[in-house]
């Protein structure tokens, strides 16, 4: 499997945010059980401790349990954990510098609404 | 020493080296050919080894003293034919054999997978050495004995061809199981007689970095010719002669005892053996401590 | 003795030429150890005193056993792949198995068919016939259904094609390694043991100038893209390594700490390669 690791972050962290968009994408649904370390270290040839320290930080965090002799677990009330908290870092960081951006660039925030609502009017579902 | 280990050693030796069982085979192949052509095609039947007799088309009517010649004939008939030719055959194979046992594995570096197994360098060669001086004579043997088998039916027939009675003048007198066993004896014995040659060429397998022919052949060649310059005496040359010239008389001896073990009363035998063993024991430190190959 | 492999002053002379100067290293159980150097730098060497194919000066212990006396006794619980090409011509795939199974107390002969059946390769073919990835494969079936505690590989995917290669360390992940097993991989192609090695080891003339976990290299070395007003500060820092790209320098760290490295600019995990290039060009004291 092809993973394209960035410099930036350490794998394991890398590995951890591919595992929590997963879950928000809905792919990983809760109560599905994650790969085992062993199976994510060979298709993505990292070594073990990488995945296993990508799997403890989940567990930290409580989006994904350990069941003994089972395997690792997306959590019940993972995905509306993860999203409260996606949410409050997008309104807290990412959303006062795009309002910033859109001031700087003075544009009208309610022109940009009206004009994202015509053009996907038809494509919604 | 772990059996199973040994064993598969030992089969391991026998699946790479084709030329066990092939040449003899191929060996007793033409002879057995060439006697379908030279028995009913002529109508004389020589005999090597010494005798030779004649017989014009009719067996019907032989006196006493032919038929007790015509045993000693067919003895001989046996081992000239087949056991003689199969064990120079024998001789040649474990030259190269043993020459190549300890070189090949190098050269191809296929001795990286072979240490690479949990099997000592004693246990390797030592299968080596069981190859040759057991393995590979029985198989010769045995395709003797069957070959000669096949040589006296076809004999047999030749005679039955002729109006004679086959029991009396081929098989009564062929001392069948003396020979059989001889043929197993004789040729292990031989190849034990043969030790130090073996033990020099383990030496210069597990040693030589490469033309392993050469150095076996010429080394001792070179010896030969320094001895004779130098010290104007042949010795070395004269004492290598010596030890195969025995072989005949080995030979002729077990044709009249029924057994060549007279040859382990020789001392000579043993100095053999023991030249032999501490080749081997130097073949096995050689091949534990060499680094060079890889 | 927790260490699988413990050495002391290990040291080797060819004649003249000091292949290894005394070097001090250890192997734990469960680690993955990429041994990185030069072509003449001791990898070859070291390798071959852990696997007893050569004598050695100084301490080496590999599971309690000196492998000068006990190579045989050592390879119940080690195995190597010195080079994919030895695996003998004239036997044939099934005359390996048998043979493994002879020998090798520990060997699973069910797995290695269960691997062999994956693949393409037949029973009765002779191994010279087999194009060079399936003799890898069937080296490896064999290797792999061993249990073994150490396994050596050098420069194990040589010459094989990137599948390959990619399948050889898929394998190895899933169907070997485990935490009470270790693996010493040596290679050129570092790119490609990058992520799955837990501990580095750089080999320099001998000498051994960089032994620790990836995660330790990973908090000690930064590559840091410093603008161009930051550049004169970056250099009292010391880097090790400094390059070019897009008009900006890139300095290479060693142990400045995050925070420092920050201030100086948008900071990286340097790849393995450029450290090694970094580390070689080093002048040892």
């Amino acid at each position: 499997m092809q993973a394209n690791w960035n410099d930036s972050q350490p794998i394991y962290r890398q590995l951890r945010d591919k595992v929590i968009a997963s879950i928000l994408d809905n792919e990983l649904k809760e109560g599905d059980a994650l790969p085992s370390v062993r199976q994510v270290s060979a298709d993505f040839q990292l070594n073990p401790i990488t995945v296993s320290k990508a799997y403890q930080e989940l567990v930290d965090e409580e989006v994904v349990e350990k069941r003994r002799g089972i395997g690792m677990f997306v959590q019940m009330g993972a995905r509306e954990k993860l999203l409260s908290k996606e949410r409050h870092q997008f309104l807290t960081e990412e959303w006062p510098l795009i309002l910033e951006k859109i001031e700087r660039l003075g544009l009208n925030k309610s022109d940009l609404l009206n004009r994202q609502s015509n053009s996907s009017g038809g494509e919604n579902s | 020493m772990n059996m199973t280990t040994f064993k598969t050693l030992v089969l391991r030796e026998y699946w790479e080296n084709k030329s066990f069982q092939r040449a003899p085979l191929i060996i007793a192949g033409v002879i057995i050919f060439s006697l379908i052509i030279g028995l009913f095609t002529a109508q004389t039947f020589i005999v090597q080894f010494g005798e030779t007799i004649n017989f014009n088309g009719d067996f019907s009517s032989l006196s006493q003293a032919d038929v007790s010649e015509l045993g000693i004939a067919m003895k001989g008939f046996q081992y000239g034919a087949f056991l003689a030719p199969l064990s120079i055959g024998l001789l040649f194979v474990l030259f190269f054999y043993v020459l190549g046992s300890l070189y090949n594995e190098r050269r191809d570096r296929s001795i990286l997978f072979w240490k690479s197994m949990p099997v000592s360098d004693t246990q390797t060669v030592l299968s080596k050495v069981f190859s040759a001086f057991f393995v590979a004579p029985v198989i010769t043997a045995s395709v003797a004995v069957v070959s000669q088998f096949v040589g006296l039916i076809l004999v047999t027939l030749m005679v039955w061809f002729n109006g004679g009675s086959a029991w009396d003048l081929v098989w009564a007198n062929s001392s069948l199981f003396s020979v059989i066993f001889n043929d197993f004896a004789l040729i292990i014995v031989i190849t034990l007689w043969m030790a130090p040659v073996l033990g020099w060429l383990w030496l210069v397998s597990a040693y030589a970095k490469r033309a392993a022919f050469l150095i076996a052949v010429f080394v001792p060649l070179g010896v030969m010719l320094v001895e004779g310059m130098i010290f104007h005496s042949a010795h070395f040359a004269q004492l290598i002669g010596e030890h195969l010239a025995q072989i005949e008389p080995l030979v002729e001896s077990a044709f009249e005892n029924g057994h060549p073990f007279g040859a382990l009363a020789q001392g000579e035998m043993w100095i053999g053996l023991t030249i032999c063993a501490l080749c081997v024991a130097g073949a096995i430190y050689i091949r534990r401590f060499r680094d060079d190959s890889y | 003795m927790s260490s699988i492999i413990t050495a002391e002053g290990l040291k080797k002379s060819y004649g003249n030429y000091d292949a290894l100067r005394g070097v001090d290293f250890t192997v734990e159980r469960g680690r993955i150890v990429g041994l990185i150097g030069p072509n003449g730098a001791g990898k070859t060497t070291a390798l071959k005193a852990i696997l007893g194919l050569t004598t050695f000066d100084g301490h080496l212990d590999v599971f309690g056993l000196d492998p000068r006396n006990d190579r045989h006794r050592l390879m119940q619980k080690v195995c190597f792949i010195a080079d994919v090409a030895v695996l003998p011509k004239w036997m044939k795939v099934s005359q390996a198995l048998d043979f493994v199974s002879g020998v090798h107390p520990r060997f699973d002969r069910l797995k290695a068919e269960s691997f062999l059946k994956k693949t393409k390769i037949k029973r009765d073919s002779k191994v010279g016939h087999l194009s060079k990835g399936m003799v890898t494969q069937l080296h490896l079936a064999l290797v792999l259904s061993i249990n073994v505690e150490l396994l050596v590989l050098d420069e194990p995917t040589l010459g094989l094609d990137i599948l390959y290669r990619k399948e050889f360390y898929h394998e190895l992940l899933s169907e070997f390694f485990d935490e009470n097993r270790s693996i010493i991989v040596t290679t050129h192609q570092v790119e490609e043991v990058e992520n799955l090695l837990t501990d580095l080891m750089f080999i320099k003339d001998g000498q051994i100038i960089l032994n620790s976990s990836m995660d330790d290299v990973s908090q000690r070395f930064i590559e840091v893209m410093v603008s161009s007003d930051k550049a004169e500060a970056a250099k009292q820092y010391n880097p090790i390594a400094e390059r070019e790209m897009f008009g900006r320098k890139v300095f290479l760290f060693d142990g400045i700490g995050q925070e420092i490295a920050e201030s100086l600019g948008d900071t990286h995990r340097p790849s393995i390669s450029d450290l090694f290039v970094a580390k070689m060009k080093e002048v040892v004291a």
